[in-house]
C-alpha cells in the first residue's frame, strides 16, 4: 500500500483544526496540526509534511512569516494559505503560496486544492 | 503598436529566461510582478504547461484581446491555463500607495538597485524577503512606445542585457493590457477616490470598522462550528427528533453565519475597488442567472437602451447592487409570483437603472425613508444590511439612490455616472468601449 500523503493543518482555532484534521483523514491523508506559527515551525522539520494548510492570523509568529520560513526551508512544499476573508488576496506576501482559499464550513474547494497539488 | 511576435517565438524566449529567474528567485514559483500606474500583475510561468499563470490584476478577456492583436497563431488554452484565476483583482486602490511609491522609483525609466531598507512600506520589504533577495535586487523597468509600463525585480547579478528581449517583448504586452497608462490618471484616481471617502458618515465609519472586528472573531469561530456541524449529520441517520433538533439548529447557526458575511461586506465595501469598464448588462445577466438558481418563483424582464452601457465600475460591487435588490424583491414577496423589471437608460453621460418589483412596497413612509440604514429591516428574519450595502456602493461610485412606492411594488432608481473619475474632473467625455 502506498505510503499516506502527510498534511500539516496550522491554525490557531481548535475548531477549525479539528474539523480539517477529521475531513482529511477521512479522505486518507495522515494530518499534523500546530495551534501556532513557532509550533509550526518546529513541527515541519520533524514531520516533513507533502503539503500544509496554513492560517495567517495568529497570535505570535504570524502565517505570513511562517509561509515565508517554510518556502525558504523547502520551495517545492505547496502551501495553502486559508483565511477568514479574501483581502489578504491582494497581500504580495501571499503569492509564494501555493493557493489561497477562504475558510469556510464547505469543504469542498479546499479539498479539490489539495488533490490537485498532492493528489 | 508593438512588434508582432509568434507563439513560438515568445515561448523561446521565455523558456531560455526561465531557468535563470527561476534561479534568482531561488526556485520559489514566482517569476515575474508587473506593474502600470493601476495595475499590478503577477505572471508564473508553468515550464511543463507552457503556460502563463496569472495571479492578479486582469481578466482573461482583457488576455484574449492583446492576443488575439498581437501574437499570430496565439492558443489562449495553450498559453494560459484553464484555470484562470477567475476572480482576479486590480491592486488599483487597495495598493495605490505601492504602485506610486514604485512608479516613482521609474520616473526616468532605468534600471536601478534598490536595497531593501529602500522600500518604503513593510509589504515590500515582505516581498523582498519571499522571494529570497538578499539586500538588494535590480528593478528593471518594461517599456513600450518610449513610457515606462511596468517593472520586474531580478537578483542584483543578474545580466540586464541577456533578458533585453524578454523585457521588449512584455513591455508591450502590458501596454496592451492596462487600461490606464499615464501615472496622471493614477493620481487623479486616487485623489478622488480619497476625496469620495472623506464624505462617508463618520459615525456608519465606525460602525463598520467595529462590525468588522466582531465578525471576524465569530466567522472564525463559526467556520469550525458549522462545518464540524455538518459532519455530525453521518452520525444522527435514524434517531428522529435528533434530526429536527439538527436541521434547526443548523438553519440557525447558518442564519448568524449569513449575517456575519454581510456585515463583513458591509463594512469593507468603501475600502478596496476594482475598476474597470463594465458593461451594465453583463453585471445584471449575472445577477439575473445567479438569483433564478436558487429561486424559482421569480419572472425577470430587462429593457435596455440600444447602444454603449459601459461604465467604470467595480464590476463585483456592481453586481452585488443587482443581487442585493433582486434577493430584498424576493424576500419582501414571500410565497407569490415575483415580477421584477429591471430597465437601463443612457442619459448624458449617466446611466439610469430601475429595478421595480410587484411585491407591495413600503406603505410606511417612514420606513421607506429608512431602509437603506444599516440595521434597519421590516422583516422577521434578514440582517438590515442589504440595502445599505447596495447604497454605500453606488455612493461609492459617485452616484444617487432612491426608492419609491409604484402601483403593487416598490421601485429603485439609480443614477450612475458612467464614468465617475472624468466627472468629478470637469465631466470630459471619453469613448473607451468596453
Amino acid at each position: 500500500m502506498a505510503e499516506k500523503k502527510k498534511i500539516m493543518v496550522v491554525d490557531d482555532e481548535e475548531a477549525i483544526r479539528v474539523l480539517y484534521e477529521e475531513e482529511f483523514k477521512d479522505e486518507g491523508y495522515e494530518v499534523v496540526s500546530c495551534s501556532n506559527g513557532d509550533e509550526a515551525l518546529k513541527a515541519f522539520d520533524k514531520e516533513k509534511p507533502d503539503l500544509v494548510i496554513l492560517d495567517i492570523a495568529m497570535p505570535g509568529v504570524s502565517g505570513l512569516e511562517v509561509l515565508s520560513k517554510i518556502k525558504e526551508k523547502s520551495p517545492k512544499t505547496p502551501v495553502i494559505m486559508s483565511t477568514a476573508y479574501s483581502h489578504y488576496k491582494d497581500d504580495f506576501y501571499t503569492y509564494v503560496a501555493d493557493a489561497y482559499i477562504v475558510k469556510s464550513p464547505d469543504l469542498t474547494e479546499l479539498k479539490s486544492k489539495v488533490k490537485e497539488l498532492i493528489g | 503598436m508593438g512588434k508582432r511576435y509568434s507563439l513560438d517565438r515568445f515561448i523561446n524566449i521565455v523558456n531560455s529566461q526561465n531557468d535563470l529567474l527561476t534561479l534568482y528567485l531561488r526556485g520559489l514559483p514566482f517569476f515575474l510582478l508587473a506593474c502600470n500606474a493601476e495595475r499590478l500583475i503577477f505572471f508564473k510561468y508553468r515550464r511543463r504547461k507552457q503556460c502563463f499563470d496569472i495571479k492578479a490584476g486582469i481578466t482573461k478577456e482583457d488576455v484574449e484581446v492583446i492576443v488575439k492583436d498581437d501574437f499570430e497563431g496565439f492558443d489562449t488554452k495553450l498559453l494560459f491555463d484553464s484555470k484562470f484565476n477567475r476572480d482576479a483583482r486590480s491592486f488599483g486602490s487597495s495598493c495605490n500607495d505601492i504602485i506610486r511609491s514604485f512608479v516613482k522609483l521609474f520616473i526616468d525609466g532605468t534600471v536601478k538597485e534598490v536595497k531593501r531598507e529602500d522600500l518604503p512600506f513593510y509589504k515590500l520589504k515582505s516581498m523582498f524577503d519571499g522571494f529570497g533577495f538578499k539586500g538588494s535586487a535590480l528593478l528593471v523597468p518594461f517599456k513600450s512606445r518610449g513610457e515606462v509600463v511596468g517593472f520586474m525585480l531580478l537578483h542584483p547579478y543578474c545580466d540586464v542585457e541577456s533578458i533585453k528581449p524578454f523585457v521588449d517583448v512584455f513591455g508591450c504586452v502590458l501596454d496592451k493590457l492596462m487600461l490606464v497608462k499615464s501615472v496622471e490618471n493614477l493620481e487623479r484616481a486616487v485623489s478622488g477616490y480619497k476625496e469620495g471617502c472623506s464624505t462617508q458618515d463618520d459615525k456608519i465609519y465606525q460602525l463598520g470598522k467595529s462590525a468588522m472586528v466582531v465578525a471576524h472573531e465569530m466567522k472564525n469561530a463559526l467556520v469550525g462550528i458549522l462545518g464540524l456541524f455538518n459532519k455530525l449529520e453521518e452520525y444522527l441517520k435514524d434517531e428522529e427528533r435528533a434530526v429536527r433538533y439538527y436541521d434547526i439548529i443548523k438553519s440557525q447557526l447558518e442564519r448568524i453565519y449569513n449575517f456575519v458575511i454581510d456585515i463583513n461586506r458591509y463594512s469593507r465595501f468603501s475600502e478596496a475597488m476594482d475598476l474597470r469598464r463594465v458593461d451594465i448588462s453583463d453585471v445584471i445577466d449575472n445577477a439575473i442567472e445567479m438569483v433564478s438558481a436558487f429561486s424559482k418563483n421569480v419572472d425577470f424582464s430587462v429593457s435596455l437602451d440600444r447602444g454603449e452601457l459601459c461604465i467604470l465600475a467595480d464590476r463585483e460591487q456592481l453586481q452585488q447592487v443587482f443581487l442585493n435588490l433582486f434577493k430584498n424583491s424576493i424576500e419582501a414577496g414571500g410565497s407569490k409570483r415575483i415580477k421584477i423589471e429591471v430597465s437601463v437608460k443612457r442619459k448624458g453621460n449617466f446611466l439610469v437603472i430601475r429595478v421595480r418589483d410587484n411585491c407591495g412596497g413600503i406603505k410606511d413612509l417612514d420606513k421607506l425613508e429608512k431602509i437603506t440604514e444599516p440595521f434597519f429591516t421590516t422583516k422577521s428574519y434578514g440582517t438590515g444590511l442589504g440595502l445599505s450595502i447596495v447604497k454605500s456602493i453606488i455612493e461609492n461610485h459617485k452616484g444617487q439612490i432612491s426608492f419609491r412606492n409604484v402601483p403593487g411594488g416598490l421601485e429603485c432608481v439609480i443614477k450612475l455616472p458612467m464614468n465617475f473619475v472624468e466627472e468629478r474632473d470637469g465631466g470630459k467625455e471619453e469613448n473607451h468601449g468596453c
